[in-house]
């Protein structure tokens, strides 16, 4: 019993928290950009990013996370997200006790940009994420905006998936000076190969999402000649982080200088 | 003999709504001037039309036009007009196959391959179980259907597991892919499909017969000269490799080899030596007008084009069921 | 015995690890109008397929004009003995003439048609069966009756020696069942063999010049009506009391089932 008053009274102590659990790749990636990573515990089978990671305790994949472990491991808090994760499961640690930080997946660079910040302040190194944050802001402001080129953003092959300009990765390209050629409602829509032809693109942005990626340049130079690929890491761009956020928009931004 | 008449006209008309949809998919939006004067010039349209528009279509037709023979040929020997050309297990062995690359990550080495490549062995595999497993019951059509169902499931159960090691962003493609895909060919598979598919095709459209035969049940079939356990044998194996290769070369699409033949049995009557050749024609006529659909009815996005057969097909079925009675 | 059509030698079938057949053993002559009669489950329906070469025996033989069964090509056999199973079944809507053509099966070329003369043999099918006004129609819009009347065509369309029925007329009223026999009898005056399973032990008695009493999988007795339908066989064969008189009109045996309430003392 004084066991579990313990644990409640953990949360209060002045250095946030002791014992975290991170159920999300972006989340463990940042804390340890904001150097809360030996509070750390726990974390998923897909948290690879930065190497270290991979060598905390392993507590199920996002969508499975294993209650069992995660109880036995007595975290003072588990990071979560409303969309990555089970909410069966989420339900069942809310009834064992557990406290949960739910973030909502970022949808824009200013909800990335709050997520961190919200992160920062509740593992108590606010001042590190503030800083993180506003180098981010510094870098981008110095990049030239509207360069106007046509950029097509590949998240799948076989069938054609890309980022519309209602995705996350839309903003990574407006903020590198260019411009989606793919409009639509769903963020990331299946396309027909016309009117990728049709739009005529400058720019290609590939992810290495389990497609092969050289396969598909071969295949996009049979329609276009002069268009410039660009590869991206999927992991940096599905799970960013203020960082890697900006090191992608560079990638990009570089293409036309 | 009324019904040898009927049948002419019915083929004609199939033919002619062949070619419509035809026209439709390679012309869509631009005219049939436009594209006969752009497939022999190299401007931009040329280019859709020759790299993407006919490739497809081509596809397209043989896929169609394969599942709706392999319907028929199943729902004779399965006395069942309810069968479907992956009543055999051939669709959990083809997911499968393509889980099991995509964790692998064949696509990789494979690449274009990799999926066609996979989903056939997977699709191949299956039906290979189940031949081994039909052998000491002389291939009785129900416990092969049985033994189709189990291997089925086994299979799934086998591409739910390796999908929950799976990171989700890889799974995605996979599945989107599973649901039916025309677009993704590859042009190279071409050449190689056209006698791939028309070859046991065209075997199968002899066949009409033994399959009026065989829809009488194993007992009589032999009573009137048919050595069933053959056939069966046979038959199986030509429509199994045929819904094998349809999987590889588009992943899953449902209902064409259901509701192809159930309409034209209703049209032309049961005879399956010109049923055969018109659900042949009808499987390529539905499946390219439905790929048409797929392609234009949100476009630029694309609907899997087994959702819009699934749809269209599932409203047309139900229509006929309630109408009949 | 060389110019038997059917000899039945030794014949033993087991399903699984029932034995159905034990040991019988019979010869058919052409021309003969043979009834198999018996208690359910006796083997009747077997003895068909055994002699259709449907089931193969376990232990003897079945030989059709001296050569035995699994010699034969499934063709051969089909242009040689025709067989109407107790159910035919079909999910499908076959016309009239499409059913009756696929008896022409044994005899047509591997083409992807039939030709002309098998559909002109199946034209004679349907006049000599009377059933020309049913041509156009699909089997499953047919009454029982008319329905009985194609498949006994499709059989007639293999042209075969020997006729093999399992319960032809069990589910038919009694108009049906004597049109049936009506053309049974004048296809056996035309020089068919028939052989039979009949339930009716009166409608055997009055239509077969021979009948084989089984039971157990055995033969209980053989030979013409009066001989095999003593009250004696009957009550060992289906152990019930029955009376056997003779048929005023045709002087063939006659069998009454005596109910249990008339036994008492």
């Amino acid at each position: 019993m004084w066991l579990i008053l313990v644990l409640f009274l953990i949360p209060f102590s002045v250095h946030g928290y002791d014992r975290i659990i991170s159920l999300s790749p972006q989340i463990t990636e940042s804390l340890y950009l904001i150097e809360a990573a030996k509070e750390l515990v726990g974390v998923t089978e897909f948290c690879k990013k930065p190497a270290e990671a991979t060598k905390k305790q392993k507590v199920g994949t996002p969508l499975r996370p294993d209650v069992e472990k995660i109880v036995s491991m007595h975290p003072d808090i588990v990071f979560g997200t409303r969309e990555g994760n089970s909410p069966l499961v989420m339900a069942r640690l809310e009834r064992l006790n557990i406290k949960i930080h739910y973030f909502n997946r970022p949808k824009t660079f200013a909800d990335l940009m709050d997520n961190f910040l919200t992160l920062s302040k509740c593992v108590g190194k606010e001042e590190k994420g503030k800083q993180i944050v506003n180098n981010a802001r510094e870098a981008l402001s110095k990049l030239k905006n509207e360069k106007g080129y046509r950029v097509l953003w590949q998240v799948g092959a076989d069938p054609l998936v890309v980022a519309s300009n209602n995705s996350f990765a839309n903003d990574i390209i407006v903020l590198a000076g260019g411009s989606n050629i793919i409009e639509s409602e769903l963020p990331y829509p299946r396309i027909n190969t016309e009117e990728v032809i049709l739009k005529n693109p400058n720019v290609i942005v590939l992810m290495d999402m389990g497609y092969n990626v050289q396969l598909e340049m071969e295949r996009w130079k049979r329609y276009f000649n002069k268009v410039k690929f660009v590869i991206l890491d999927a992991y940096s761009v599905g799970s960013p982080t203020p960082v890697s956020f900006v090191n992608a928009v560079k990638t990009l931004a570089e293409l036309f200088p | 003999m009324r019904r040898k008449q009927k049948s002419v006209v019915v083929l004609t008309i199939l033919v002619c709504l062949l070619l419509v949809s035809i026209l439709l998919s390679l012309a869509y939006g631009k005219g049939i001037g436009v594209m006969f004067h752009s497939f022999f010039n190299n401007d931009g349209f040329g280019l859709i039309l020759r790299k993407i528009r006919i490739p497809r279509t081509i596809i397209a037709f043989l896929v169609g036009g394969s599942l709706g023979v392999c319907g028929v040929t199943l729902q004779s020997i399965l006395r069942n007009p309810l069968a479907e050309p992956y009543t055999l297990g051939i669709a959990g062995g083809a997911s499968f196959g393509i889980a099991l690359s995509t964790i692998i990550g064949f696509q990789r080495i494979f690449g274009a391959f990799a999926n066609p490549l996979f989903g056939f062995g997977g699709a191949m595999l299956s039906v290979a179980i189940v031949f081994a497993l039909s052998k000491k019951r002389f291939f009785d059509p129900n416990s092969m259907v049985l033994f189709g169902v189990v291997v089925s499931l086994v299979f799934s159960s086998f591409v739910f597991f390796l999908f929950s090691l799976l990171d989700p962003d890889k799974m995605q493609t996979t599945l989107m892919w599973l649901m039916g895909d025309l677009s993704s060919l590859d042009i190279a598979f071409i050449p190689m499909y056209i006698p791939a598919f028309l070859i046991p095709t065209s075997i199968l459209f002899f066949f009409g017969k033994e399959l009026d035969i065989l829809s009488l049940g194993r007992e009589k079939a032999q009573y009137l000269g048919v050595n069933p356990p053959r056939f069966y044998k046979g038959l199986f194996l030509l429509s199994s490799l045929l819904a094998g290769l349809c999987v590889s070369a588009s992943g899953i699409i449902g209902f064409v080899g259901l509701i192809v033949p159930h309409i034209l049995r209703n049209i032309i009557g049961a005879g399956h030596t010109v049923l055969l050749i018109a659900s042949y024609i009808g499987g390529a006529f539905f499946l390219i007008l439905s790929d048409v659909f797929s392609r234009y009815l949100l476009y630029p996005v694309e609907l899997p084009v087994g959702v819009v057969t699934g749809i269209l097909g599932g409203f047309i079925l139900l229509f006929l069921l309630i109408r009949r009675k | 015995m060389g110019d038997a059509l059917f000899s039945v030698h030794g014949v033993v079938f087991n399903y699984d690890r029932h034995t159905a057949i034990d040991d019988i053993t019979f010869t058919v002559n052409p021309g003969e109008f043979m009834g198999i009669i018996g208690p359910n489950g006796a083997g009747k329906s077997t003895v068909i397929r055994l002699l259709a070469g449907f089931l193969k025996p376990n232990k003897g033989f079945v030989a059709f004009s001296g050569k035995n069964l699994d010699k034969y090509e499934k063709r051969e056999l089909a242009q040689n003995i025709a067989t109407l199973p107790q159910a035919t079944e079909t999910p499908f809507s076959f016309t009239v003439e499409e059913f009756i053509l696929m008896g022409r099966y044994p005899y047509a070329q591997k083409n992807w048609l039939y030709e002309k003369k098998e559909e002109e043999f199946v034209e004679y099918i349907i006049d000599t069966m009377e059933i020309s006004h049913l041509r156009g129609r699909t089997i499953d819009t047919l009454s029982e009756g008319e329905r009985q009347k194609v498949f006994l065509s499709q059989c007639l369309a293999q042209d075969p020696k020997a006729l093999l029925l399992d319960e032809p007329v069990s589910h038919l009223d009694i108009r049906h069942q004597m049109q049936t026999f009506d053309v049974l009898e004048k296809l056996h005056s035309e020089g068919l063999t028939i052989i039979m399973v009949l339930h009716d032990l009166n409608l055997a008695a009055e239509f077969c010049s021979r009948l084989m009493l089984i039971s157990k999988g055995r033969i209980n007795a053989d030979g013409d009506p009066k001989t095999v339908l003593t009250f004696q066989n009957i009550e060992e064969a289906y152990d019930t009391v029955v009376i056997v008189k003779e048929n005023p009109l045709s002087g063939k045996p006659f069998v009454v089932p005596v109910s249990r309430k008339y036994l008492g003392k």
